[in-house]
């Protein structure tokens, strides 16, 4: 191998006041046109390695760094990140938090107008970017109206506008559907083929499996090993451990010994739902603006049910559960909540971003705000947060401040709070969006809890995993209409469907379809892969 | 009209500031009767020719501010400083003519200016620092985004039965945490996006659309004033 496009040497980063290094120990090298995998779990320090090698730490984030960091032949933690522009490209999860202008065409011209390259060079540099990753025909689009999958493509072409000879990215499918994530990776995989080098933290593993040359994996105490592929690493850390850690295993790693015995019990979720719909909207229609947000939709669930509306971004899946929490209240068609017209106080509606629900400082606070809304005294509903915390095995969160905790901790916070509402309906939007496959299993759990309770689950997601774990009645909507309704069955055999609805099944799912073995993607592989994660603690 | 329109709308975005802050000013410092309604006629005439659509949150807002301020200082000319009725009116109008022109020239500057055009502008005409001219640009654009948690906030709140009208002042302490720390979350991951793209990594940069100052600018200065000035001469001439 000629000179590495990336070596790390020994690196510790600690932040201040921070009682132990993050990352303690990482030594690796990446080669020019190779693409590395990096996983670890929750905390281990992934994000803080991709920043302290894009140069905004400690130029940005203050931290102590120690040991050498060398990518593309520069220095990032001595230059600093807007020195390393150009030869490092680095793009977030979240699409909606990178972007500066408001066109398309204006977007991909930003970087290049920054560095002051001539007029005709930052157009020759903008249109190969987009060409690059399949936005030509989106240049004069504004960006607000793109899906959150063509976002991140634009960030990702943002980046290349500047030619960067190492591409960072950190989760970067977390926030997108399963089809857009497949088509992201394609473009990954074309990069690495053009010569870029790509490190990319990630935990859906089955999208970077074939084209990782490399897995780097960061362990709990910061230190960290390099594996030349995924089997390995399964072979020698166990899946066990790296379903603990969060990493979307594909049922194949699950030791099927293990799961013998759960194979016959998962394989439905939902209950028996009564009859008579607890939850019920005829020809349901919104308007935003002159646009037609929803479009004669009808939907019945029953009491008990477990419905999961699936759709690609900007198909009006929130719209609904705003319509059917009270919330949103200009709509025309029939809408009925428990016989009567929608109200807020007649649902539980968990947040896709937790923070937009917490009131209070800390988690039993936050928990108990709920009880003394429904009546309690304060001392009565701080001891029976407590309760429930420690019965939920999160005893250890009790005191700890609600903006501290974990992407996946603040989302079981928000869980367990509308859990303490004691509703009938529940309305949960895109619950796993953002999280690891463990905390995903912890959301799995909670939703089947409730629907073993006798309570309506409506749940809306693009999550195809999520999906297959819970084996639900789906609702498809796409442009603001219903556009599929049926079992999880159905769905996996409408392949004309999956377009609309932006689905595509878990690449194991899909491969097992292909063959013919529809049931073992119903029962089999769900009951393997609920096994692992079990088994792992979550 | 449409030509009209289209003109007023590709005004230089800073010769459009600097002339409204003029006016602005002109409005504050001469209070008579003919200046000021020069100053509503011409900027409800740019209103109108230049087609801006005014929310209808936005006109109710202004409205309601100018209903609000009418009496107030109708209630304190006549009571604190014991004016007659008739001039206490009389000096009330005046004060909502020029809150009426303010608000209407704001009115016309945001619905005709292009967030970026203004940053562009700022920097090459004004020779302000990109950087900072950027900063305008960068905070109009997140506005959205707070407001939008804020309805999604209220909203979760319902569901939760949160408002207590007993301590209202803990709902809206329970609405300041959550907007600060997301605000400053996307502030952080924005600041990182924008330098890893060359942000200020030079003092200098290419503009694909760089504003200028043109014969369309020079006319509008020139009517702009002429209006000003034809006010100013008519107050000077019927003292009202």
């Amino acid at each position: 191998m000629s000179s590495p496009a990336v070596r790390v040497r020994d690196l510790k980063v600690a932040y201040p006041l921070a009682e132990r290094h993050v990352l303690n120990g990482v030594s690796f090298e990446v080669g020019r046109g190779e693409l590395a995998l990096v996983l670890g779990p929750t905390g281990s320090g992934k994000t803080t390695l991709l920043l302290t090698l894009a140069g905004v730490i400690p130029s940005l984030i203050p931290a102590r760094v120690e040991g050498l960091v060398e990518v593309a032949g520069r220095y990032p933690t001595e230059e600093g990140l807007a020195s390393l522009a150009g030869t490092v490209g680095i793009v977030f999860q979240d699409p909606e938090s990178q972007y500066i202008m408001p066109t398309v065409l204006e977007e991909v011209y930003f970087p290049g107008e920054n560095l002051a390259f001539p007029r005709d060079e930052v157009a020759r540099r903008a249109v190969n970017a987009l060409e690059l990753v399949g936005l030509s025909g989106y240049r004069d689009h504004r960006v607000e109206t793109l899906s959150t999958g063509l976002k991140q493509r634009l960030a990702i072409a943002s980046v290349l506008a500047l030619d960067p000879e190492v591409l960072l990215l950190d989760e970067p499918t977390a926030h997108i559907d399963m089809r857009s994530a497949r088509e992201i990776y394609e473009l990954l995989s074309v990069l690495k083929r053009s010569g870029k080098t790509v490190i990319v933290v990630e935990h859906r593993v089955e999208l970077a499996e074939d084209i990782a040359d490399k897995v780097i994996h960061i362990r709990g105490d910061g230190s960290c090993e390099v594996y030349p592929s995924l089997r390995d690493l399964v072979e020698k850390v166990g899946a066990k451990s790296l379903a603990a850690e969060g990493v979307w295993l594909p049922p194949e790693y699950a030791p099927a010994a293990q799961c013998r015995e759960a194979r016959g019990g998962w394989s439905k979720t939902a209950g028996n739902p009564a009859r008579t719909p607890l939850v019920e909207a005829r020809d349901l229609s919104v308007r935003f603006g002159g646009n037609n947000v929803l479009s004669g939709v009808n939907l019945e669930v029953g009491r008990g049910e477990l419905v999961v509306v699936l759709g690609p971004n900007g198909s009006g899946k929130t719209t609904l559960l705003k319509v059917l929490a009270g919330v949103l209240r200009r709509y025309s068609g029939y809408v009925s909540i428990a016989g009567g017209p929608p109200h807020p106080s007649k649902v539980a509606f968990v947040a896709q971003v937790p923070e937009l629900q917490f009131t209070e400082r800390t988690v039993e606070e936050e928990l108990a705000s709920v009880l003394q809304s429904r009546g309690y005294k304060k001392g009565q509903a701080l001891q029976r947060a407590r309760e429930l915390l420690r019965a939920r095995g999160l005893g250890g969160l009790s005191g700890r401040v609600v903006y501290e905790l974990s992407q996946g901790e603040k989302r079981l916070v928000s869980f367990l709070e509308m859990e303490l509402l004691e509703r009938s309906v529940y309305l949960l939007d895109e619950p796993t969006f953002g999280l690891d496959m463990k905390y995903s299993a912890f959301v799995v759990a909670e939703v089947e809890r409730l629907v073993r309770e006798g309570k309506t689950v409506i749940l809306v997601t693009h999550d195809s995993w999520v999906l297959l774990l819970l084996n639900p009645k789906v609702y498809g909507l796409s442009q603001g209409r219903i556009v599929f309704e049926g079992d999880l069955r159905s769905l996996l055999l409408s392949r004309d469907a999956w377009e609309e609805l932006a689905f595509r099944p878990p690449r194991y799912a899909l491969k097992a379809l292909e063959e013919g073995g529809l049931d073992s993607v119903i029962s089999e592989h769900p009951a393997r892969l609920r096994c692992l994660y079990e088994d792992a603690g979550a | 009209m449409r030509m009209l329109e289209r003109e007023l709308r590709s005004l230089n975005p800073s010769v459009k500031l600097i002339l409204l802050l003029a006016g602005v000013f002109h409005a504050a410092f001469l209070s008579g009767a003919v200046v000021l309604l020069t100053h509503v006629l011409t900027a409800a005439a740019l209103v109108a020719l230049s087609r801006v659509r005014v929310k209808r949150g936005f006109a109710l807002g202004a409205l309601t501010t100018l209903i609000g301020y009418t009496w107030v200082n109708y209630a304190l000319f006549v009571y604190n400083m014991g004016l007659a009725p008739e001039e206490a009116l009389a000096r009330v109008l005046l004060l909502d003519a020029r809150i009426t022109a303010i608000i209407l020239y704001s009115a016309f500057f945001v619905g005709t200016t292009d967030p970026a055009a203004l940053a562009t502008s700022l920097s090459l005409q004004l020779r302000v620092p990109y950087v900072y001219a950027f900063m305008s640009f960068v905070t109009l654009r997140s506005a959205p985004m707070i407001l939008g948690d804020l309805e999604s906030m209220t909203a979760f709140r319902r569901v939760k039965g949160y408002l207590s009208w007993r301590r209202p002042y803990r709902y809206l302490l329970s609405l300041f945490m959550p907007i600060l720390y997301l605000s400053v979350r996307r502030a952080t991951l924005l600041a990182i996006a924008m330098e890893s793209r060359g942000f200020g990594k030079y003092p200098h940069r290419t503009y694909m659309k760089p504003t200028e100052v043109t014969s369309r600018d020079w006319v509008f200065t020139v009517l702009y004033s002429a209006v000003v000035a034809l006010g100013t001469a008519a107050s000077l001439a019927i003292p009202l």
